[in-house]
């Protein structure tokens, strides 16, 4: 019996193992928020640059999901000023001011600015001087040769540790006294050797006075600031950068990097202020002023801000570090500057956390992110339920501010102020007003991003107002794929858009009667749309499986089939999909029909739909019966059991099976048992009955009516089949039509044993099956005979199959 | 003109040998200290554990050499420490039998550009640094060794150093490496003040200098540095069985790393099936690097940069042995493989490797 067990231990292992999730998901397997939660609404929408860290999100900071490898990326550049960029095109235009034939490429300018480390330049700067054309060139003009290793010996001291510290070292305490060093201890955090630092300050300032060059002036001044701010040096910082440095336009980076040094030197509220001013001036800095931003400090900064402009910064500043509800801020960012260039960014962010709280529950098993920390199982539905109508609130009062702060937006901004209005009615299903809103919207006021936008929300809107889908919308879905798919290199965001669309649309399709296409196009979408009790996360065929009945997978391979496909279909036919696991690019196939046919027939076996199952089974490619699933399943006897473990196998004369032969051979047996009389009958019955125990969850082909099964099964929840399933009552049945028609006593006998032993009888069963016993000369022997008996039930099993 | 000088240098080898078998069969074989160096940056403990139960133990070598420190110049930096040997947090249980001395390895721009006023802090951290081996290995050292190429324009400075290292240290033996050069041009480079020597018999040309000349070993040009046979400090002998590769980038020497960063790029690269696009032979000993190779790059490399291998495997280490004959070489003296490169090692065999740590004098 222990050998059985951990045969079948060890079987449901295996399955497991190669069973389509080619991952398991067993103990630990969870789903991150960004992972599943649902957004439409590009966040990059009219926001100027430097906002995407501060995008909606569940991170700290927005960063893009890649969901087909679980991972976050850095997926928006919006546009920020490179630095780099600048300041090798400002070297470029001062190398041709001075030498007007110089041959320098920018690419050698890189490479000494930044690429090669400090000690490396010194190292080859003799070859640098023939081989690099930047060097070259500065071989001709000492002062700039001259800055060039400042600026180097600069890098070092204000990136570089000092090497010398080492905590590993013995101390020298005095002469032949040394104190033991700490291997487990390291420091990362030291600064430069100070007095080096100062002795390049002063050099630097030399350096200042002399030179004449202006634009070699400010950088002198740029490094000395630098080094100052890591000296603490507040003196030379501030002369530098307000005498060389502070006159620069708010273009030049070199003004903005070095203002972050300045502000930096500063502390309490007025470094938040100088932050906020540079958060304005420098896109390239927004994410790194909001990080050191102290927001503890926040009424103090108001109280020194200069005017309502400086107010306004601080406010977005403290609004974006805030994921919940900020309509109040927006509201006084308004007041202060109502062309504030950050309101859109502030608009379009409630916006996806509004589709997250109210439309995440319609198109995500997942929910909203905003329930995810409501732990215990009754409050859920309630709390839910509560939140959802408060976030509807909300949904209306964020609307009503965009209507009535209409006339205030600039008539460039309508369009896409009418766009934002009309998808929060949409989000409150107010379908009218959304319409309306859209109706205002001219597409060319739209920017390309608003027009993408646009399409898509066009396309949600039409098909939430129709009963059925229509042929254009089809083909609008269509379009809408296409547009993000030939666009996602440029916009990595709209992978996930895609995705979103999908999930919206395949709902939406299912749930007005197109269920063929909409379970289909779920097999598009690598974001999690379903959960399932055994994966985790259900794909295309688990949600096929658990939703489909047998016609929508005939209309599916219909669709898969048809030669005359429209533009949806041919997408359908031409791309592939999910299919064996939710987050794995590399095991995309396209749609397998076999394994339509395939489930299909698990659902008409369910409903004991034979013949039909058959028909089903047989269209399958006999390729198909070899694959890493079935090839575990063929090589057993379906008509013989083992009572003590159905799982087991028992296949004494090397019988092969699938799932057509399996069906033909049991649906000759019933109808020879039809016909069949007396202890002819009651054999066959004892066959068909094997059979259906074997394709109940206890036997060893429950695969003819499930596509999984897991270990700890069943209970309470697993309800996704027919009962049937569980109990094997059809096996039960036709054991008991065996007793009806034999008076054979060896086999009435193995019959009531397997009943006592093969199924989990309750009390009134077992006094019933050996009262019965009782009743039938010389079968109580056969059945206390079997008890325990492996090679005695083997023996008669055999004979009577 | 190239292949004549070949031939002359071959057979200048082969009349070495043939000379070294007959001193061989009139001399008496020398006993001493068996010794090899360690010259990586890291100090793996599975690697020595296995060069251990290989090499260590079958050729009873008992004392390791270990670079802990190298020291360079920089106009970015100043004198800094180019690199630390990083050390396995403990490695005590292993090479109960085997003594270590730590190294420090100190670049000869560093005594150029070093001044009298920080000869002090200098010497204390090369000594602290060099220390620092005792605590990963739990056993105090009785010797140190520093290792640079001066020059007579340093030769005050450096000399400074090794005493302040002493002042210092006065417990410990304070030994220096010992080049052909300063050994046969005694007067001009002065007698170092350590304890004792450790003649390196290797590293005749620059390595430094941009060329496809091999710089590690030459036996003729080496042999001529030997004439005289004695030196006023007890002596010790290291032999070359090393390779190397040296970084030129813009034709100038930059870096160097073990000679297995060709195959490391390699392997890494054949991931990408683009072996052939990322280095380019040149010639026997020089390779190209056509394109940086992609994500994290230990070696921080660029196109462009090129590698020069430079080796020196069972001939040259065999000549090495026989050119030493004659210097004062006692039952006290060590004689030391440089160094414990297992790919190296596993290239020349047991009997060659025993006869090089017996001298004939």
């Amino acid at each position: 019996m222990t050998k059985l067990k951990a045969l079948l231990l060890f079987f449901i292992s295996l399955f497991l193992l190669v069973w389509p999730p080619k991952q398991t998901n067993s103990c630990g397997f969870y789903i991150l928020q960004e992972e599943y939660r649902f957004w439409s609404f590009d966040p990059s929408n009219n926001a100027v640059a430097g906002m995407h860290p501060f995008f909606y999100s569940m991170e700290l900071y927005h960063n893009g999901f890649d969901i087909e490898n679980r991972f976050y990326v850095n997926e928006i550049n919006t546009n920020s000023i490179d630095e780099y960029e600048q300041n090798m095109d400002q070297w470029l235009k001062y190398i041709y001011k001075v030498d007007p034939n110089a041959k320098v490429i920018k690419d050698d300018i890189y490479e000494v600015l930044y690429e090669i480390n400090p000690i490396d330049y010194f190292a080859i700067l003799d070859g640098l001087k023939k081989e690099n054309s930047f060097v070259e060139f500065a071989s001709k003009y000492p002062s700039v040769l001259e800055y060039l290793s400042y600026a180097k010996k600069s890098e070092y001291q204000s990136n570089y540790k000092d090497g010398w510290i080492c905590e590993s070292c013995p101390e020298l305490v005095s002469p032949g006294n040394f104190k033991p060093g700490d291997r487990y201890f390291s420091n990362y955090n030291v600064n430069p050797d100070p007095n080096n630092g100062m002795e390049l300050i002063e050099n630097g300032l030399k350096y200042l006075t002399k030179e004449k060059d202006k634009f070699l002036q400010e950088r002198f001044a740029f490094q000395i600031v630098r080094l100052a701010y890591y000296n603490l040096d507040s003196l030379n910082l501030n002369e530098a950068y307000l005498k060389y440095l502070e006159p620069l336009t708010d273009q030049n980076w070199l003004k903005g990097a070095a203002n972050m040094y300045h502000v930096l030197n500063l502390t309490g509220p007025k470094r938040n202020l100088g932050l906020a001013r540079i958060f304005d001036a420098c896109p390239d800095k927004r994410y790194r002023c909001q990080q050191l931003f102290q927001n503890d400090l926040f009424d103090e900064t108001v109280e020194l801000a200069n005017n309502n402009h400086e107010r306004m910064l601080l406010e977005v500043i403290h609004s974006i570090s805030n994921p919940n509800e900020q309509l109040q801020i927006i509201k006084k960012i308004g007041r202060f500057e109502p062309n504030s260039k950050y309101l859109p960014a502030l608009w379009v962010r409630e916006i996806n956390k509004l589709e997250d709280w109210i439309l995440g529950p319609l198109y995500s098993d997942f929910g909203s992110t905003k329930n995810d920390h409501m732990r215990y199982e009754s409050e859920i539905r309630n709390a839910v339920q509560s939140q959802l109508t408060k976030d509807k609130k909300y949904a209306l009062e964020v609307a009503q501010y965009l209507e009535n702060s209409n006339s205030l937006v600039s008539s460039s901004s309508k369009s896409f102020h009418h766009l934002c209005l009309g998808y929060l009615y949409f989000i409150l299903k107010d379908l009218n007003k959304a319409e309306e809103n859209y109706s205002k919207v001219i597409p060319n006021e739209l920017d390309e991003i608003g027009k993408v936008q646009f399409s898509l929300n066009q396309f949600m809107l039409h098909l939430s107002q129709t009963q059925k889908v229509t042929p254009q919308l089809e083909s609008d879905l269509a379009n809408c794929l296409q547009l993000l798919v030939q666009t996602e290199t440029k916009y990595p965001q709209r992978k996930m858009m895609k995705f979103q669309l999908i999930n919206f649309a395949a709902k939406e399709f299912f749930d007005r009667g197109e269920r063929a296409k909409g379970l289909l196009l779920f097999g598009f979408s690598a974001k999690p749309y379903a959960s399932h009790s055994l994966l985790g996360i259900g794909n295309m065929y688990t949600q096929i499986y658990s939703l489909a009945e047998p016609k929508d997978i005939d209309e599916m391979l219909f669709v898969l089939s048809k030669r005359n496909p429209n533009s949806l279909e041919k997408y359908i036919q031409t791309h592939k999909v999910y299919s064996y696991t939710y987050d794995y690019g590399d095991n995309m196939e396209f749609i397998n029909k076999n394994k339509l046919l395939d489930l299909k027939s698990m659902l008409l076996v369910q409903t004991d739909k034979l013949l039909e199952a058959h028909a089903a089974v047989n269209k399958i490619d006999t390729a198909y019966w070899s694959n890493e699933v079935y090839s575990l399943f063929k090589n057993d006897n379906p008509f013989l059991i083992n009572p003590w473990n159905g799982h087991a196998p028992m296949n004494e004369r090397k019988l092969v099976y699938n799932k057509a032969t399996f069906l033909k051979e049991l649906i000759e047996l019933k109808q020879k048992a039809a016909l069949a009389q007396g202890e002819q009958k009651a054999k066959l019955n004892l066959k068909i009955a094997n059979a259906y125990y074997s394709m109940s969850y206890m036997g060893k082909y429950w695969i003819m009516q499930k596509n999984y099964q897991g270990g700890s099964e069943p209970d309470e929840d697993k309800t996704d089949v027919n009962p049937e399933y569980y109990s094997a009552a059809r096996a039960k049945y036709y054991y008991h039509q065996v007793l009806n028609s034999t008076k054979d006593p060896q086999l009435i006998g193995m019959v009531v044993y397997i009943l006592q032993v093969a199924f989990s009888p309750n009390s009134s069963e077992i006094a019933q099956n050996k009262s019965y016993l009782k009743k039938k000369s010389g079968a109580l022997d056969i059945y206390e005979q079997l008890s325990g008996n492996c090679a005695l039930f083997y023996e008669m099993a055999e004979r009577y199959n | 003109m190239k292949e004549i000088t070949q031939k002359i240098l071959a057979g200048t080898s082969f009349l070495l040998l043939l000379l070294g078998l007959f001193w061989m069969g009139q001399n008496k074989p020398v006993k001493a200290v068996k010794a090899v160096y360690h010259w990586k940056t890291d100090f793996e403990e599975s690697w020595v554990s296995a060069a251990r139960d290989s090499f260590l133990e079958e050729h009873s070598i008992r004392k390791v050499y270990v670079k802990m420190l190298d020291v360079d110049y920089s106009e970015a930096a100043g004198i800094f420490p180019a690199s630390k040997t990083n050390m396995p947090y403990s490695f005590s249980h292993i090479f109960d039998s085997v003594t270590f001395v730590p190294v420090v390895y100190i670049s000869n721009l560093v005594m150029k550009n070093m001044n009298s006023s920080q000869i002090e802090f200098f010497s204390k951290q090369f000594l602290v640094h060099a220390l620092r081996i005792e605590t990963y290995t739990n056993k105090k050292v009785s010797e140190i060794q520093v290792d640079c190429d001066w020059t007579e324009g340093t030769k005050e400075t450096y000399f400074q150093v090794l005493k302040t290292m002493k002042k210092w240290a006065p417990q410990l033996q304070i030994t220096v490496t010992l080049r052909l050069y300063p050994f046969k041009y005694r007067e001009e480079l002065g007698i170092p003040p350590a304890d004792r020597v450790m003649l390196m018999v290797y590293n005749i040309n620059n390595a430094k200098k941009f060329s496809n000349k091999n710089s590690i070993f030459d036996a003729h040009e080496a042999s001529k540095y030997l004439k005289r046979k004695s030196y006023p400090l007890p002596m010790d002998i290291a032999l070359p069985v090393f390779s190397w590769s040296l970084i030129f980038r813009n034709q100038q020497f930059l870096k160097v790393f073990s000679s297995s960063i060709i195959p490391t790029i390699y392997s890494r690269e054949m991931e990408d099936e683009s072996k052939e696009t990322c280095l380019k032979k040149l010639t026997n000993r020089m390779y190209l690097v056509q394109q940086k190779p992609s994500g994290y790059d230990p070696f921080d490399l660029r196109a462009g940069d090129i590698i020069k291998i430079e080796s020196c495997g069972e001939m040259e280490l065999k000549e090495a042995s026989l050119i030493t004959y004659g210097l004062p070489i006692n039952e006290n003296s060590t004689i030391a493989l440089f160094d414990l490169d297992m790919n190296d090692l596993n290239q020349i065999s047991y009997d060659q490797i025993e006869s090089a740590f017996t001298l004939f004098h």
